[in-house]
């Protein structure tokens, strides 16, 4: 029996703990936030007044602080994160066909110039584009957050269409001509049901990316009652005075569930998409 | 052969199709905007006005101020306030930004750091010819060392809103225990007393407990501008150059490099451990005797341990020392560019003045600028409250010199200056080469226009 286990372990076993080791590391923090989320504050950090107890005062606090229902701001930010995964999947697909299929002038400079944008840092973007929108009258609105994504402005995902777009044979759209079809007939009956996992890795990708923004709301979003989940639980913390950890770390933990749910209904599709679409 | 097809191909249905797309998501926005639309309306009070306000702070804080805020609405039913509040540092991004676009809030608070940036870009509004009685903004009991933070070239665009300045904090079983006297103003410690007491405390409590935290790790720049103060230097010179010597910021990182070595103070990885203030605070968790820190954290404070705690003045800030003591007050602009100037001032004057409003927030935001509404709140207030009352209203009698404000550039300076004071506690650097850096490149930063 020893001998089997000493077995198992030089030959595969090693490997297996190896990885349960590395997963129990890059699990921790989520652990402790856990158990954090049902201590009271002065036992989480401070002198442990508190008495050592688990409860659930910091969920029910959580949830109903600032006069303002947590689930408010859950709501505004799945209104915003479908908003923005339909606002790219429009986009991204469409300019990824053209530049894919379509012949025009300048292709090549513009798709070039697209893929310059990815390494443009966002924060050089952020004075012009807040100045053009608080001219416009549409700051403390969902507009700054939604309408870029139906302008194309996610080139890392038109990119990762393209590529997608061009392991396709173009047999397709020669057949699709023949049968009559446009250009936009031969998108949408040919090439975007091909594209399924593309669109799925898009869609996953813009729904967890908008979900953690915390930049873009901070800057656009004054009243309260349009605060999305990340700024919602920045007003648990403050370094100038007293934070609150539990609710923090509570409304932390119920802000997990949907991404988390995103995760588990959409990993096929992900995994699928990045398999195809070479995005490692 | 790789075929694709040609853009002419595209018909004029699909394009029309798209149009229809474009047009019925066209339709569509107005709705998201109407979401969030909250503009304002009406330029006097007597006309109906929104006005936005914005503060930093969390969840105890902002309830208070919602609260003041309705209470300000029941008195002035045509002014409308909306509350905007985050995090200190998520505030200073977003107000940063909004200067670009000229979207400030009505009203809001401001570091002393930005409003030299503020003013420059002319984006508050001067308050000069506002202040007094049926001006707007009454500053009857505003003595001019409380109003010097907010004034720039001779001209008042902030006002104090909350008294603070730094503060001791200690508790008091440990000091007892070690046979430590607690300092009281008009005394305090010297600062070698400081020293030694702090040594003292690491011996008589063992190797786990040290005497005090290091407030240049810590990110508090307003200690050694206390310092400079007492060596009748200044943070900033009259024309925004530094105001204090080479000499002065070396004995100053000699001092604290002596409190380290000798383990007086908490060894700096262990104090950054966790974020330093309130509940990471080496005090609170059981690791210093002393905090040195905002005296109007006290009720925070006091509210994370069962222990008593006491305030005491900063070491040398007592005796002949009190005209070193510096008021670093939490401010109040008006958007220069706001629709609803007279609501604005007057919510600013309700903010300022109100005893309701001040029983309201109590002390979390610091002390209320004048002796008349201190003393009306004193009587509401907890023992830890009134500790602070007391000290602050000492503070504020005192005959201090004015504190002087630096140049747009001072608060990116005052930044780089801790990020070099903590690479050297981790000995990173040596304090020749802190010195250096920040009368070198940090001062050149500085100076640039």
């Amino acid at each position: 029996m020893r001998t089997g286990i000493l077995e198992w372990i030089t030959r595969r076993g090693w490997r297996h703990l190896l990885l349960v080791a590395f997963g129990i590391i890059m699990i921790y923090p989520l652990i402790w936030m856990l158990t954090r989320s049902f201590m009271n504050n002065s036992d989480i950090f401070g002198d442990g007044a508190g008495g050592g107890g688990l409860t659930l005062d910091n969920y029910l606090h959580g949830w109903n602080s600032l006069g303002i229902s947590f689930g408010r701001f859950m709501l505004n930010s799945m209104l915003v994160a479908i908003a923005c995964i339909v606002g790219n999947l429009i986009s991204c697909t469409l300019a990824a066909y053209a530049f894919a299929r379509l012949r025009f002038g300048l292709r090549g400079p513009m798709f070039a110039t697209m893929l310059a944008t990815i390494m443009l840092p966002f924060h050089v973007t952020v004075v012009p584009q807040y100045v053009i929108f608080s001219r416009l009258g549409l700051t403390d609105t969902y507009v700054p957050l939604i309408l870029p994504k139906f302008l194309g402005v996610e080139s890392f995902f038109i990119f990762l269409m393209v590529q997608f777009m061009r392991t396709l044979p173009t047999t397709l759209d020669d057949a699709a001509a023949i049968d009559g079809c446009g250009p936009l007939r031969t998108f949408w009956s040919v090439i975007l049901p091909l594209c399924m996992p593309a669109i799925g890795v898009t869609a996953v990708f813009t729904f967890i990316w908008t979900w953690n923004d915390f930049f873009t709301p901070l800057l656009y979003l004054n009243r309260p009652d349009l605060y999305t989940v990340p700024l919602g639980l920045s007003t648990f913390s403050d370094s100038a005075g007293l934070s609150d950890y539990g609710a923090l770390f509570a409304m932390s933990v119920v802000t997990l569930i949907p991404v988390f749910a995103v995760f588990l209904f959409a990993q096929k599709a992900l995994t699928q998409g990045i398999a195809t679409t070479g995005l490692k | 052969m790789a075929m694709s097809v040609p853009l002419s191909r595209l018909s004029r249905r699909s394009v029309l199709r798209l149009a229809g797309g474009l047009g019925a998501a066209a339709v569509a926005g107005p709705a998201l905007v109407a979401c969030g639309d909250s503009s304002g309306s009406g330029s006097g009070p007597s006309k109906s006005a929104s006005l936005r306000f914005m503060f930093w702070g969390s969840d105890d804080r902002v309830k208070r101020f919602q609260k003041a805020s309705t209470a300000f609405t029941d008195k002035n039913p045509t002014i409308k306030v909306s509350p905007e509040f985050g995090d200190i540092d998520a505030i200073e991004t977003k107000i940063t930004v909004a200067m670009s676009g000229k979207n400030l809030p009505d009203v809001f608070w401001v570091t002393s750091d930005l409003l030299p940036q503020l003013v420059a870009g002319g984006h508050v509004m001067d308050l000069t010819s506002h202040l007094g009685a049926g001006k707007g903004i009454a500053d009857a009991g505003f003595s001019d060392a409380i109003k010097a933070p907010g004034r720039l070239d001779g001209k008042q665009y902030a006002m104090t809103h909350g008294l603070q300045s730094i503060g001791l904090f200690a508790k008091k079983n440990v000091l007892d225990e070690v046979g430590i006297p607690v300092k009281n103003y008009p005394d305090s410690y010297t600062w070698d007393e400081y020293a030694q007491i702090s040594a003292k405390i690491h011996s008589a409590k063992g190797d786990k407990f040290f005497g005090t935290d290091d407030p240049n790790t810590g990110g508090a720049a307003d200690w050694f501008g206390a310092y400079a103060r007492q060596h009748d230097q200044d943070m900033w010179a009259e024309n925004g150059d530094l105001g204090f010597t080479k000499d002065l910021m070396t004995e100053w990182l000699n001092y604290w490099k002596n409190l380290r070595d000798t383990k007086a103070s908490v060894p700096t990885a262990l104090a950054l451990e966790q974020n330093p203030y309130f509940e990471g605070a080496p005090m609170i968790r059981g690791l210093a005797a002393y905090h040195m820190r905002n005296s109007n954290q006290m009720l925070e404070l006091q509210g994370l341990t069962k222990d008593a705690l006491v305030l005491m003045p900063c070491p040398g800030n007592g005796g002949a020392g009190t005209k070193a003591i510096a008021l670093s007050p939490n401010m109040l602009c008006v958007a220069a560019n706001t629709k609803n100037p007279d609501a604005a001032l007057k919510f600013a004057d309700y903010l300022l003045n109100d005893v309701d409003r001040a029983k309201i927030i109590g002390t979390t935001i610091g002390a209320p600028p004048t002796q008349t509404v201190r003393d009306a709140i004193a009587t509401s207030v907890t023992p830890a409250e009134k500790q602070f009352l007391t000290y602050i209203g000492f503070e504020a009698g005192a005959k201090t010199r004015p504190v002087r404000g630096g140049l747009a550039t001072s608060g990116a300076f005052s930044s780089d200056m801790v990020k070099a004071w903590k690479n050297l506690a981790y000995d990173k650097a040596s304090i020749q080469q802190t010195v250096d850096l920040i009368f070198g490149d940090l001062r050149t930063k500085l100076l640039k226009k």
